[in-house]
């Protein structure tokens, strides 16, 4: 699959799905004008890639790293739905890694994490902390 | 009509199961209506309650958008009030080192190294209240180069300058730690020697004229040589500063009438004063 590049702007975060690599990176900030606009190709191409990844289980995990400084609640509800996607394919047997990256003394970044782990079980949700 | 109206618990239908079926099934029809109205309420009202949650989003998103947007702001500011602050702060700074150097240059002459009339005014009237709290002794020199006007006149005042220069250093080399010096007008100098009393001050006037009968000022290919005259007093009482410079001036007045270079000492203030 094509890796998805996507610039950062001042209102959507950096993406790059390296779908080959089996890395997905998201870092910035995000409050898109339009959330189903900007989050809709990145969750059909996320669906395309998850199915692929059922067909043929890869052997080495799929890492998702998450570096946000800041988002709005339509681009929560995206990360929902995106989180729901990778706990499902974990559920059925594909090694999911998702780490979230918040950066030292941002404590609303941190527990927004914390609130997300809670709805892993099959795929791990790491907390990482960075200077 | 039916049968239960007639024996009613008795008697025995051949049909009792087919009856309590279709009675049974035809309850249930009535509980399938029920069940399909609460799946049709639990949709509308699902569907109300995801209107709700779309309508709360956008508004949470505006919101936060705003909320955004003055947090930045106020960064902004934060930022340019920061830098305000540095540059306020290097103000204050170099104002303060110029008032520093402004202090410095009022209280201190530049050519000779000592103070300035004020500024031993100042401290001299800080050792009088001193002296008046605790009765120790307290000296006042009024010195005067003589015929230093004959060093302006026949060398330059850039020689006369230097004479000054040289003087400057003796009478501050001639005080002990805590004396205080300063150049009174011209070539007029008030020493006041804190704690000390008259036969002291008058050994460390007579050094003072001692050393500047001996030295010799080098002015270009000359030596010039000049000597001073010095009026002493000790406080007295309740004397105030400047009646005690006043007999100190009396008292430099006799040194240069009698001959200069020479150590005077002034006579006893009036009773009256």
């Amino acid at each position: 699959m094509d890796r998805l590049q996507l610039p950062q702007t001042e209102r959507s975060p950096l993406v790059d799905f390296d779908f080959d690599r089996q890395r997905l990176y998201l870092e910035g900030e995000s409050y898109p004008e339009d959330a189903a606009a900007f989050f809709g190709p990145l969750i059909a191409a996320l669906d395309r890639y998850l199915e692929r990844l059922r067909a043929e289980p890869p052997a080495s995990p799929l890492i998702v790293d998450l570096r946000l400084a800041y988002f709005n609640s339509s681009s929560a509800k995206a990360f929902m739905n995106i989180f729901q996607r990778l706990e499902a394919a974990a559920c059925d047997g594909i090694e999911v890694r998702v780490n979230w990256h918040y950066q030292t003394d941002d404590e609303t970044m941190m527990e927004f994490g914390e609130d997300f782990r809670e709805d892993f079980q099959a795929a791990r949700f790491e907390l990482c902390v960075f200077d | 009509m039916s049968i239960h109206d007639l024996e009613p618990q008795e008697t025995y239908s051949l049909y009792a199961h087919e009856e309590s079926v279709i009675r049974q099934a035809e309850s249930m029809l009535g509980k399938l209506d029920d069940v399909a109205n609460g799946v049709r309420v639990l949709a509308q009202a699902y569907r109300e309650g995801y209107r709700e949650t779309v309508r709360l989003v956008r508004i949470s998103d505006r919101m936060q958008e705003e909320l955004h947007a003055a947090n930045r702001t106020l960064l902004d500011q934060a930022a340019d009030l920061q830098q305000l602050n540095e540059v306020l702060h290097k103000e204050i700074e170099r104002r303060e080192a110029l008032e520093h150097e402004l202090r410095r240059i009022a209280s201190l002459d530049e050519l000779t190294g000592t103070h300035t009339r004020r500024h031993v005014l100042e401290l001299g009237e800080h050792e009088q209240r001193r002296r008046a709290r605790h009765g120790h002794d307290l000296a006042l020199l009024m010195v005067d180069l003589d015929h230093f006007k004959r060093v302006n006149d026949g060398f330059g005042h850039a020689a006369g300058d230097q004479v000054l220069r040289d003087f400057g250093f003796l009478l501050r080399s001639c005080l002990r730690k805590g004396d205080i010096a300063g150049r009174f007008g011209g070539e007029e100098f008030l020493a006041i020697l804190p704690e000390t009393d008259l036969a002291t001050a008058r050994s460390i006037a007579e050094r003072l004229c001692d050393r500047v009968r001996e030295n010799r000022t080098l002015w270009k290919d000359q030596s010039l040589a000049v000597t001073v005259s010095i009026g002493l007093v000790t406080l007295h009482g309740e004397e105030s500063l400047d009646k005690a410079i006043a007999r100190a001036d009396q008292a430099l007045y006799l040194a240069k009438r009698a001959g200069r270079d020479r150590v005077m000492v002034g006579t006893e203030p009036d009773v009256d004063d």
